[in-house]
């Protein structure tokens, strides 16, 4: 079962979740993707709201629907890159607005990042 | 769906009587075992005591194997209906007619062989106890010996034949009030779960409340029959009685039917599962 | 389309000494493809609907139509029932409701039946008796989901039922899914279930006070559909 809040459209979240696993590579560019009912079970949603998501997913391109073979990842690398982008753009502008609310200066957030990404092992 | 409901009814249930009239029998024999002539002469103090209590228990069994399967038969109808069973029962795809009728349907068929099985119980003990007693029996002297006694009993009783008529009409007669007997335990278990609580007591109380109206409007049926009969002057008891059987048949078969009648009302209509 | 099932001007009383109805004047469309969660306290009247949809009680006033029939044999038939109390055959195992299942409805899927219970390491020989209650009521919703019934009505499947076994119950939920179907699932928790939901009803005092999808509630109050049913519902 994925956490979701339910204070909030589920269908969105979804969207989100998957929209995160495709530009992390969790699903391949061309890549299947399971049906509805095998993601809506492992998500723990029901079929409708998770068929929601796709079709939102498909609005934006994200995800290609083939009538006989399912929905895939498009092959658009691009696109993917875009997505991906455009997700960062919006983390960090969350960020921002919490870092101003807080009173930070655009010198201390840099200082603190770089801090804070040479302490952390992974991003090397 | 009624072969269904039926299959699945006889499975359920089969299991209890046959157990209880198979120990019958045996108890049975093992009971008329004791007409052993070394039983009688032999000088352990006890032993005829003993075997006076088996004979004892055994009469008592006789009666309480027919009560028990009556019981075991009402208890399960119940908790088939109206436990959390008839969660299920009531969902299945088929009416309460074919619902009622299945349950009933086995349920008399079960009251016929505990008749027979008893029947057979008692004859088994018989035979076992005059086996033991008697050696060298002319078993040909023996049966027309015990016609003749039933004729001369009959003779004196005003009727100089027994037709085979006669017989399949108390044989009627019985299964008919088997369908009866059927029928007041369902009608009244079903009434009784009218109420909310202690639906036990109410399917008693009911219960004899119905059999002893029933009682109450058959004698009152039978009061013309005797009046006439005062002013013959050839009092012929067994004909008088045949005669009026098929009346009487004819009111247990009504009353039966509307006791089916009213289960089934009730069932499609004030089904009231806790 | 027709809704699936249709109730017009549905009014139950349990009789004169009972007060007023537990059910007054409900009006629904439920339509198939849909799960909708029926929602309310102890009382309500939810157990009251569940039982009139499955003819096992009588309306005292309005009807109700599933798939244009009224409650009876055919309905009895599309309908696939979870009741809240366990009503396996004593004396039986395992194997032998699965026959009796498959013998009385048409619609039972014996292998669906199979695979779930080996998934859960239940045998077919294995007498009801000797199981744990947990156990039985998952056997009870496997019965009920192994159907392709048009209406699957789930009383109270997750109350008393340990997390692991939630997420089971839930889990086989979705995946029995068909948009043929319509699922209700009447409960009073309502925070592990409002995933799984497309529409809730909620029904006070035996009355409907509300009929949505939960995406529009989410959307509209700014909350969940738990948190907006305490609202709605403040003792």
């Amino acid at each position: 079962m994925w956490e979701l809040d339910a204070n909030r459209p589920i269908y969105l979240q979804i969207a989100e979740r998957l929209e995160l696993a495709i530009c992390s590579g969790v699903y391949q560019p061309g890549e299947r993707i399971p049906s509805v009912r095998d993601l809506a079970a492992q998500a723990g949603v029901n079929p409708n709201t998770m068929q929601r998501a796709l079709t939102e997913l498909e609005r934006k391109n994200v995800v290609v629907t083939f009538r006989t073979n399912g929905r895939t990842v498009t092959e658009d690398k691009g696109m993917i890159k875009e997505t991906r982008n455009a997700l960062a753009r919006e983390q960090v502008h969350e960020f921002l607005e919490k870092m101003k609310e807080m009173g930070f200066e655009k010198e201390e957030i840099i200082a603190l990042l770089t801090e804070e990404g040479n302490k952390d092992q992974s991003m090397a | 769906m009624l072969k269904k409901l039926l299959k699945h009814e006889w499975r359920r249930l089969w299991k209890v009587p046959t157990a209880l009239l198979v120990i019958l029998q045996i108890f049975a024999f093992l009971s008329g075992l004791g007409f052993m002539a070394p039983v009688w002469e032999s000088q352990v103090a006890g032993l005829s005591l003993l075997v006076g209590l088996v004979w004892t228990m055994f009469f008592i069994a006789v009666i309480g194997v027919g009560l028990a399967i009556n019981i075991y038969l009402a208890l399960q109808f119940y908790r088939s209906m109206y436990s959390d069973e008839g969660y299920l029962t009531h969902t299945l795809p088929v009416s309460s007619g074919q619902l009622l009728f299945a349950k009933s349907l086995v349920m008399v068929v079960w009251a016929v062989i505990s008749v027979l099985g008893v029947i057979l119980s008692v004859l088994i003990f018989g035979f076992t106890g005059i086996l033991c007693y008697f050696s060298g029996i002319d078993w040909g002297v023996v049966i027309s010996d015990i016609r003749i006694g039933f004729n001369e009993l009959i003779q004196d009783l005003g009727v100089w034949e027994i037709k085979w008529v006669h017989i399949l009409t108390s044989l009627i007669g019985v299964l008919i009030s088997l369908c009866y007997s059927t029928a007041l335990i369902v009608s009244s278990i079903t009434i009784g779960q009218l109420v909310r609580k202690h639906r036990v007591m109410a399917a008693f109380a009911v219960g004899c409340v119905i059999s002893t109206v029933v009682s109450i409007l058959q004698n009152l049926l039978q009061l013309p029959l005797i009046n006439n009969t005062f002013y013959e002057e050839n009092i012929n008891i067994i004909l008088i009685m045949f005669n009026a059987a098929w009346i009487q048949y004819l009111f247990y078969l009504v009353i039966t039917a509307a006791l089916f009648a009213a289960s089934n009302y009730i069932i499609r209509n004030r089904l009231n599962l806790e | 389309m027709e809704d699936l099932i249709m109730i017009n001007g549905l009014s139950y009383s349990y009789g004169k000494g009972h007060g007023k109805n537990a059910l007054q004047n409900v009006q629904l469309g439920l339509s198939a493809g849909k799960v909708i969660g029926i929602l309310g306290p102890n009382g309500s009247g939810k157990t009251t609907l569940i039982k009139l949809l499955n003819g096992l009680l009588v309306p005292t006033e309005g009807e109700i139509l599933i798939d244009g029939h009224n409650p009876g044999k055919y309905t009895k038939g599309v309908v696939s029932y979870l009741p809240e109390r366990t009503y396996l055959q004593a004396g039986k195992t395992v194997g032998q409701m699965l026959e009796y299942f498959s013998d009385f409805y048409q619609d039972f899927s014996v292998e669906r039946a199979r695979v779930m219970l080996e998934s859960l390491g239940i045998k077919e020989s294995e007498p009801l008796k000797t199981l744990s209650k947990g156990t039985r009521e998952k056997i009870q919703l496997i019965l009920v989901m192994s159907r392709e019934a048009k209406v699957y009505i789930l009383d109270e499947p997750i109350a008393g039922v340990d997390p692991a076994a939630r997420n089971y119950i839930i889990r086989t939920i979705i995946q029995n899914y068909n948009e043929d179907a319509v699922v209700l699932l009447a409960t009073h928790l309502i925070a592990d279930v409002e995933a799984i939901l497309d529409e809730v009803i909620f029904i006070k005092d035996g009355r409907i006070v509300l009929q949505s999808t939960v995406e529009d509630i989410r959307e509209q109050q700014g909350k969940s559909v738990d948190a907006y049913f305490r609202e709605v519902f403040v003792c």
